[in-house]
């Protein structure tokens, strides 16, 4: 039942007088959206009702409504304005306008005691020496963020204390996972065999998963069986064709690395077809010049390898800011003609389920991570640390001394969050990566529409120092807002075009 | 105005009951079992979803730009 003028200008007063709501218009080629920050819901409106609900946000109520119904006349604003409180009353939209503070810090005592028994991982920095000197590595001079490549190595004692540590504060769960990162890990064969021997022996009744990041140059018959027969999560670094991944992934005398890793690939893949034990991944840094000819080619290189398993999921990436040296500058400026995710949709799009793995790869995630998201019948103004993990229980990153830093993303001269020898320094954790975080994102995080779908995370907000920068940080959150904004708009798209087609994604494994 | 059938509907209390799953604010930290009161079911201690998968890939830490 329609009601008076004035009715609903009182109601869109509560919604959109003093504050704002958090809340993200979005329009399609043929649909019009809300996406509510309160709720984490995304209502579908008509053209009149998107109109009025974005004059509403840039303007005053009445000055709002006066214009909108100088275009549209009184009848359609009464229309439109009772849908949206309509929608305000049944499905609390419009109502969160500023999130609260975490409480994180409050519960820091309970938040110990889970350190202290549901640590999940570790992550060994078994060497800071690597068979190739990529281009774009962080580990190369040029990146200022990261350390740069040494001879320095992990001492088994070292490793030892660390998975003891695991050990140690994970009694209360049945799986553990330990990494082996570098630098290149393999050079070091002999240590990871005996580190997974000493965590076999020490975690009897818990399930160990073995990961590790390779290049894959130094994967023998002999290597690859092992990881394989170990169940190890292979993670090899490919960037596709020859040209292309030779192009930035050469060795120390300059020679292109594909020759060799896409041995120890296949060597991989034929142990893993033997088996079926184990996972393989493949990481792809599509370096620049970025065009979709040089995407459409690396796809169909993929799709020609006949010996690479199908379920072999293909993750890429642009590279890390700043880490392009100036010697490609020239090209990795050239304006892209097709974006990386652009032209996964464009592909994903045809029939999302049946798409190629490097098409997948790009998308899945990001879009079950909004299939599966709580959409709550009630709003929640809460606000947490973003995209954070939580210190020390996730990740782990231990360094080739035994410092333990958040992860291996992190810039290197950031705060220790501990050390194997003298376990995890609680005082760090809580004044740092807790307190001062949250004291110093509170202001911006709290009036911003994307809080609940952010993947902002401890290494944006830190600096080459090893310091809390807020203006990085800050110069981090546009390029991810912008990035959930297309990426939302995407997906209602997908949804619009193919109803039904994303519903798979609802089994899908968010790692 | 019609909700796009998408995601996955609870109240707030639902959502920190279920283990495995993520929070209210977009966290995992129910799947963790942190609860600020010590006891399954609390509210949440919040936060992090930022773990897409075990590790960066070597030396190429993802950027997230699309």
């Amino acid at each position: 039942m329609m009601r008076e003028k004035k009715f609903y200008l009182d109601r869109l007063q509560q919604a959109f007088g003093k504050e704002k709501p958090l809340a993200r218009m979005l329009r399609t080629s043929s649909g019009y959206y809300v996406y509510d920050t309160g709720t984490n819901k995304i209502l579908e409106c008509r053209k009149e009702v998107y109109d009025l609900i974005q004059e509403l946000f840039v303007k005053d109520v009445n000055k709002a409504a006066a214009d909108f119904i100088s275009r549209w006349g009184e009848n359609e604003f009464l229309a439109a304005a009772d849908e949206i409180v309509e929608a305000m009353d049944t499905e609390k939209i419009l109502v969160v306008k500023k999130a609260t503070k975490s409480g994180l810090s409050d519960h820091f005592k309970d938040f110990k005691k889970m350190l202290t028994s549901s640590v999940k991982a570790i992550n060994l920095e078994v060497t800071q020496d690597c068979t190739l000197r990529c281009a774009y590595c962080i580990y190369q001079d040029h990146f200022k963020e990261k350390r740069n490549y040494s001879q320095k190595v992990m001492g088994l004692d070292v490793g030892k204390k660390a998975i003891e540590l695991l050990k140690a504060h994970s009694s209360a769960l049945d799986t553990v996972s330990i990494g082996f990162y570098g630098g290149e890990p393999l050079m070091r064969f002999p240590f990871i065999k005996d580190c997974v021997e000493y965590a076999k022996k020490l975690f009897t009744g818990e399930k160990i998963g073995f990961n590790i990041t390779t290049n894959a140059t130094l994967i023998t018959d002999e290597v690859a069986e092992y990881l394989i027969k170990e169940g190890f999560f292979v993670m090899v670094s490919l960037d596709g064709p020859k040209a292309f991944h030779d192009k930035f992934r050469k060795d120390a005398k300059g020679h292109g690395s594909f020759d060799k890793t896409l041995n120890g690939l296949r060597l991989l893949s034929e142990k893993y077809r033997e088996t079926k034990k184990g996972t393989i991944a493949l990481n792809l840094v599509y370096t620049p010049p970025f065009s979709e000819h040089k995407l459409d080619t690396t796809n169909n290189y993929f799709k020609e390898l006949k010996w690479l398993p199908k379920e072999v999921p293909i993750l890429t990436h642009y590279p890390v800011n700043n880490s392009i040296p100036a010697a490609f500058a020239a090209e990795a400026d050239l304006k892209e003609d097709k974006y990386l995710f652009d032209w996964a949709v464009d592909k994903y799009k045809v029939d999302p389920d049946k798409s190629d793995s490097m098409v997948k790869g790009q998308i899945e995630e990001r879009f079950a991570k909004f299939m599966q998201r709580p959409v709550l019948t009630e709003p929640v103004d809460s606000y947490f640390l973003n995209g954070c993990c939580i210190p020390g229980l996730r990740k782990n990153y231990i360094t080739t001394n035994g410092d333990i830093q958040l992860c291996e993303k992190m810039p290197g001269n950031c705060p220790a969050v501990g050390n194997v020898n003298t376990g995890f320094d609680f005082e760090t954790i809580k004044n740092i990566y807790i307190d001062e975080y949250v004291e110093k994102s509170i202001d911006t995080c709290s009036r911003c529409w994307g809080l609940r779908l952010c993947d902002v995370c401890y290494v944006y907000a830190f600096n080459e120092r090893g310091e809390l920068d807020m203006k990085k940080k800050s110069g981090h959150c546009q390029t991810v807002l912008n990035n959930v904004e297309k990426c939302l708009l995407y997906f209602v798209t997908l949804m619009e075009e193919n109803p039904g087609k994303l519903d798979y994604l609802y089994q899908f494994d968010i790692k | 105005m019609k909700v796009l059938k998408s995601g996955i509907e609870m109240t707030p209390a639902e959502l920190n009951k279920m283990k495995g799953g993520a929070c209210a604010c977009g966290c995992n930290f129910s799947a963790e079992g942190l609860w600020s009161s010590g006891e399954e079911g609390g509210d949440c201690m919040c936060n992090c979803k930022s773990d897409s998968y075990p590790f960066a890939g070597g030396g190429t830490a993802a950027a997230t730009y699309l």
